[in-house]
């Protein structure tokens, strides 16, 4: 899975937000707002990765343990995946 | 703009928000779907020459610039645009103070943009001449 195209992720005063642009900003009407580990993930998620290469990422960025990790991860995609951006 | 509910509630709870230009009223500096906006909430005073996100009585959002302060009133107009629109201070939800033109952010600080807004500011008056002009063209070669 990865992140469609058309979506700029920028950072502001420590704050991410995401931008859909072109196409993607007739589709998408919303505001993403996204924490530093959220923009992490997204991060990695602009390139095609699986649910365990992005575990093993996520645990490898922050001290955390691996349910915590999981529960986040799940979170974080089911988000994306209810506004439809993921592919 | 898109999502109209929520401007309001993330500049609130942020107190910053990026959102992508739809419409071409701000055209040459914001092109549509291509560039953004930085918006803070509105702390100081509203100047002449700063560009605003604000509520029309419609609901609809517009982002234009300030081309004078009255009392509580505000005289706004697009770049692209030569009509003027009066709105109130209570209209504002936010202001500009950074454009991404695609990747490149453009502070609202830059000297060059600085000087930008003040020719924009200034050649407003003819810019209906640049319409009719081109009202004209169309005339001719259509």
């Amino acid at each position: 899975m990865k992140i469609k195209a058309g979506f700029m992720l920028r950072e502001v005063a420590g704050n991410y937000v995401v931008v859909p642009v072109g196409e993607a900003s007739k589709e998408f009407k919303g505001i993403i707002t996204l924490n530093s580990s959220g923009a992490f993930l997204w991060k990695s998620l602009l390139e095609e990765c699986s649910i365990e290469e992005l575990l093993e990422k996520f645990l490898d960025e922050y001290d955390i343990d691996e349910e915590t990790a999981k529960k986040d991860i799940e979170l974080f995609i089911n988000k994306i995946k209810e506004v439809n951006i993921l592919e | 703009m898109n999502n109209h509910d929520t401007y309001r509630e993330v500049l609130d709870k942020k107190g910053h928000l990026v959102s992508v230009v739809i419409g071409n009223s701000m055209h040459p500096l914001l092109r549509e779907r291509k560039d953004s906006i930085h918006l803070v909430k509105l702390k100081n005073e509203p100047k002449r020459y700063d560009v605003v996100l604000y509520q029309r009585t419609n609901g609809e959002y517009i982002f234009h610039r300030i081309l004078k302060v009255e009392k509580d009133k505000l005289i706004v107009c697009g770049d692209n645009q030569w009509k003027k629109e009066t709105i109130n201070r209570e209209q504002i939800i936010g202001i500009g103070i950074g454009f991404y033109r695609k990747e490149k952010y453009i502070s609202s600080d830059d000297f060059w943009y600085k000087i930008y807004s003040r020719i924009q500011v200034l050649l407003r008056p003819i810019r209906w001449l640049r319409d009719i002009c081109k009202g004209i063209i169309k005339r001719i070669f259509k």
